[in-house]
């Protein structure tokens, strides 16, 4: 089953038949790779970036999202279970749900020129 | 008639397979077209089940008997693409460097960006063939020099080699026709019975006609005919 946040997501897009659905991937997971983000932001691919004023609410909106997502503080794993949680499931729990403002801000990174 | 070109900033991602099966593709669907391969490797011919030793007609060169497979003309143009007539003649924007009757599909070395450049002005569309993976993603940043990715009018980019198994691969796939949804002509998935056709001297088509790599091929040809106004023609038409 697909998540509804990311059936919307994908509904806004204009991509209800989109091809890879069935693998359910939550959409919101493609957060976890800075490369997209690094992408999404350089101007070799997505031309001149959102303007100053836009530029400022994404910079809020991940300052919002540092405080309620801090960076794992101790690098070497204490424990087995340390080890082995891979940063999906992290984002797969329950703590980490994909709110609207989060998915217009991810909306407004993925569509170049808007 | 157009010129198809096929580069991409990356290489090893399945340009030439995907350069071959279009063009076989296209010919199925009545196109008549001319593959020139203008790679040093000079690979295009084996995904026409050709061996290793088979001898390909130079581009230019009228006194050898055309050869063609699996319905489509091959040309070696790596000598062609390094002559100086000839960047001379492509730097001239108003010049037909190809027959005007042809459609034409141009397999450019990933390394060979001035040739790139150089064809550019006389295509009707690029295909960039792309990896779902990082190294891949971070070339797009290289499609073309001066201007952006997201602002190509004459792009096409086609996802290869999709293992669907794979967390970060799937992912590169959804971002990818996500943010760049208007350039994505297509994912293909990867599929052994490539490289075990080329092994067998055989065509995909022949050896494994159920093959997902060629379904995929035959969605990306639609999608690369709706964006050239090709329209599919069939046996017995004019023009
Ligand atoms: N969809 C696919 N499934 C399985 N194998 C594939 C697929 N596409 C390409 N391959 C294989 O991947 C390898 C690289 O393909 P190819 O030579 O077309 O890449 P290229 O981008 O043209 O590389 P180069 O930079 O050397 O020109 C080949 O062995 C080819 O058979
Ligand atoms: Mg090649």
């Amino acid at each position: 089953m697909m998540r509804s946040d990311a059936e919307a997501l994908l509904k806004k897009l204009g991509q209800k038949d989109f091809r890879y659905q069935e693998f359910a991937d939550r959409f919101g997971d493609t957060e976890l790779w800075p490369l997209f983000e690094a992408l999404l932001q350089d101007e070799r691919l997505v031309g001149r970036p959102v303007s100053r004023i836009d530029a400022k609410r994404v910079t809020r909106e991940r300052a919002a999202l540092a405080t309620v997502h801090p960076l794992p503080k101790k690098p070497e794993a204490s424990s087995e279970e340390d080890r082995v949680t891979p940063a999906l499931d992290v984002a797969a729990g329950e703590t980490h749900p994909i709110g609207d403002g989060e998915l217009d801000a991810f909306l407004g990174r993925m569509t170049p020129g808007r | 008639m157009p010129l198809l070109l096929f580069h991409s900033p990356k290489g090893g991602v399945g340009s030439t397979f995907l350069a071959a099966h279009c063009a076989m593709e296209l010919a199925a669907r009545g196109h008549e077209p001319i593959a020139i391969d203008f790679t040093y490797q000079g690979s295009l011919k084996l995904f026409f089940g050709l061996l290793p030793d088979q001898p390909i007609v130079r581009a230019g060169d009228d006194s050898e008997e055309e050869l063609v497979a699996a319905g489509v003309e091959l040309l070696d143009g790596y000598r062609l693409g390094r002559k100086a007539a000839f960047l001379k003649m492509l730097a001239d924007p108003d010049a037909s460097p190809f027959p005007s009757d042809k459609l034409i599909i141009a397999d450019v070395a990933a390394a060979d960006h001035a040739l790139k450049q150089a064809l550019l002005p006389h295509a009707v569309l690029q295909v960039c063939t792309i990896t779902p993976g990082p190294v891949a993603l971070a070339s797009l940043t290289k499609v073309d020099p001066a201007q952006p990715l997201a602002e190509l009018q004459k792009t096409l980019i086609v996802v290869n080699l999709l293992d669907d198994t794979r967390t970060l691969a799937r992912h590169s796939n959804i971002f990818l026709h996500s943010a760049f949804e208007r350039l994505l002509a297509g994912t293909v998935r990867q599929d052994e019975a490539v490289n075990e056709a080329v092994a067998k001297f055989e065509t995909l088509e022949r050896f494994r006609p159920t093959s997902a790599a060629l379904a995929d091929v035959r969605a990306v040809v639609t999608a690369l005919e709706e964006h050239c106004n090709l329209g599919p023609r069939k046996e017995g038409e004019e023009g």
